[in-house]
């Protein structure tokens, strides 16, 4: 599914990440790794909100060529969300909605499965970091892409809502959506099977055993 | 600035110098009218018609009153801006160096009114006009007053104020915001002073060129030139514009949109923002310069401000470097315009720059760099 070649990160001077060949196959997976070790940077490389050298292809899709395609094809969420403060959560979700050519049903029921739609009118300045994760949430889930990425997707989050996620989850996977999730936390093999982990160390990225 | 205390050095790299850095277009502009336009002879006339008529004085007072709201805006924003939350550990200082801190930033901030204030009132000593000495004291004493204590206020209480209104909500069920409103709202909600001393500066140069075509013959190239002014004046703004872009909506970029579309919406943004400055063009210098000349000038300023927008592209690192190049190609275009280069010229190649430059760096641009 996703395939890296000569992937390549830096900041200025400074490498960031560094893959030269790595395959990643359909399905849930877990991203593992120590903080600053690179998964935010890898999962906004793959998002193609960060711009890199070398390859990165979703099936056929390459990222630096067909980049309307692709990014079609990517959905991500952010770890810590922010949005502009008189927004409400409305605005950005009928905006990406129009752009993911998402159906009113799905928005519908994502709202109704996250809580989002007790908060649909109220502007993002007033919410918690809970609420704005939430949002940033159903954002990530809008449209039919392929991939899915979540940063962290489980921070700040109360349990009935993580229990709703991992429901979603299951819910697109079986519907043949992958999904990469990175956490510092444990997913519970009960409500989230997890196919493959992959850590981040060394500047590259590893399949765990 | 090694020899000063780490709680001040801090401070005023994060207060003071991001200020200025985030104001240059804004201080182009003044540096421009006030060493190029008026001679040192004339300032010192300037000041003392101020000392001598309260009316003037009360001008003066009010146009740098709104620098300095300005200002106190501006650390008020920073202060409830994420990422900034640990300049609130200030309160664990004692009271007094509080003050001492806020003062030193204030002061930093407000050097230009401070100075020229400072200067009416010796001017004011001088003549004995004790009205005005007292004036520009009591000026000088409520902003930094405000500044320090409004600063203080936010580091003890943060995120006041943030209540959603009836009609806000209201609103917000009514409508769903065009995304090319974004940026304009965001404008009037975060940055309303801002965005009408922009506002201030650009039309007050438009104002007064159609009161000089009224009184004299000039050819198109003044209007031209206030044009060019004009568009950069709102470079901060432009800055602004390309921190909401990439920063506040950074999730932009993972959206399935055209190249197209999103320099559309660019091109939109830049146009509602100077709705004001296209009435006047057309109101003011429709009748003196021709309608037709007039009407080209409506494009070139939105020419101007997409070329100023989209060369933030670029990263050019240090920033003073940028800001150079910024200068000199305002001297550029000022020369072209002296050498009668044909506006539409310049209109043609100001957007095939700035769509070059948004097709060649918008998906190379590094959006986490520091700015």
């Amino acid at each position: 599914m996703i395939n890296f070649v000569e992937f390549k990160k830096k900041y200025g001077a400074f490498t960031a990440l560094q893959i030269s060949q790595q395959s990643i196959p359909p399905g849930i997976h877990w991203l593992k790794g120590q903080n600053g070790s690179g998964k935010t940077t890898l999962l906004k490389c793959l998002a193609g909100l960060l711009p890199f050298s070398g390859n990165i292809s979703l099936y056929e899709l390459n990222a630096q060529q067909q980049r309307i395609g692709y990014r079609e094809q990517v959905n991500y969420g952010e770890a810590e969300p922010l949005y502009p403060e008189f927004l409400s959560a409305r605005d950005l979700i009928q905006f990406v909605a129009k752009t993911r050519r998402a159906q009113q049903s799905q928005i519908d029921s994502l709202g109704k499965a996250l809580g989002v739609q007790q908060f649909l009118y109220q502007p993002c300045g007033s919410y918690s970091s809970g609420m704005l994760k939430k949002l940033s949430l159903v954002l990530a889930l809008l449209g039919s892409s392929k991939l899915v990425l979540l940063d962290e997707p489980l921070i700040t989050l109360d349990t009935s809502t993580v229990d709703q996620l991992y429901a979603l989850i299951r819910h697109y996977a079986s519907a043949g959506r992958s999904f990469l999730l990175s956490s510092h936390q444990e997913f519970p093999a009960g409500k989230l099977p997890i196919n493959r982990i992959y850590e981040v160390r060394n500047k590259t990225i590893y399949e765990v055993e | 600035m090694n020899k000063l205390p780490i709680d001040l050095r801090l401070l005023i790299r994060t207060l003071g110098v991001r200020f200025y850095q985030e104001n240059i277009g804004f201080f182009f502009v003044l540096l421009g009218f006030g060493l190029g336009i008026l001679r040192p002879t004339e300032h010192i006339y300037l000041i003392q018609a101020t000392v001598g008529s309260a009316y003037v004085l009360g001008i003066v007072l009010i146009a740098w009153g709104l620098f300095c709201l300005k200002a106190i805006v501006f650390t008020s924003q920073q202060l409830e801006a994420p990422g900034y939350e640990w300049i609130r550990e200030t309160t664990l200082l004692p009271l007094l160096r509080q003050i001492v801190v806020w003062m030193w930033v204030m002061l930093l901030q407000c050097l230009l009114p401070t100075i020229y204030v400072g200067i009416i009132v010796f001017q004011a000593i001088y003549y004995q006009q004790w009205p005005s000495v007292a004036l520009g004291a009591v000026f000088l004493l409520i902003v930094y007053t405000l500044g320090i204590w409004r600063a203080i206020h936010k580091t003890y209480h943060p995120g006041t104020g943030r209540t959603t209104s009836m009609f806000t909500l209201r609103l917000n069920r009514w409508m769903v915001k065009p995304v090319y409103l974004w940026f304009g709202i965001a404008l009037l909600k975060q940055y309303p002073v801002s965005l009408l001393l922009t506002k201030l500066l650009s039309l007050g140069l438009l104002l007064i060129t159609a009161q000089l075509y009224m009184h004299d013959t000039y050819d198109y190239r003044l209007l031209t030139v206030t044009v060019l002014a004009s568009g950069f004046s709102h470079t901060m703004l432009m800055y602004r514009y390309h921190h909401f872009q990439h920063i506040s909506l950074l999730f932009f970029r993972n959206l399935p949109i055209s190249l197209t579309q999103r320099f559309s919406t660019n091109l939109l943004t830049v146009a509602l923002i100077l709705l004001p400055e296209f009435a006047v063009l057309l109101r003011q210098f429709g009748p003196e310069v021709g309608w037709v000349t007039a009407g080209w000038h409506i494009p070139l300023l939105i020419s101007f401000l997409m070329v100023i927008y989209h060369s933030r592209l670029l990263q050019v690192i240090p920033e003073e470097k940028f800001f150079q190049w910024l200068f000199y190609t305002f001297v550029i275009y000022f020369l072209l315009i002296m050498f009668s280069i044909p506006p539409l010229l310049l209109l043609l190649t100001n957007f095939f720059v700035a769509a070059a430059l948004f097709r060649i760096h918008y998906y190379h641009h590094e959006p986490s760099l520091p700015e």
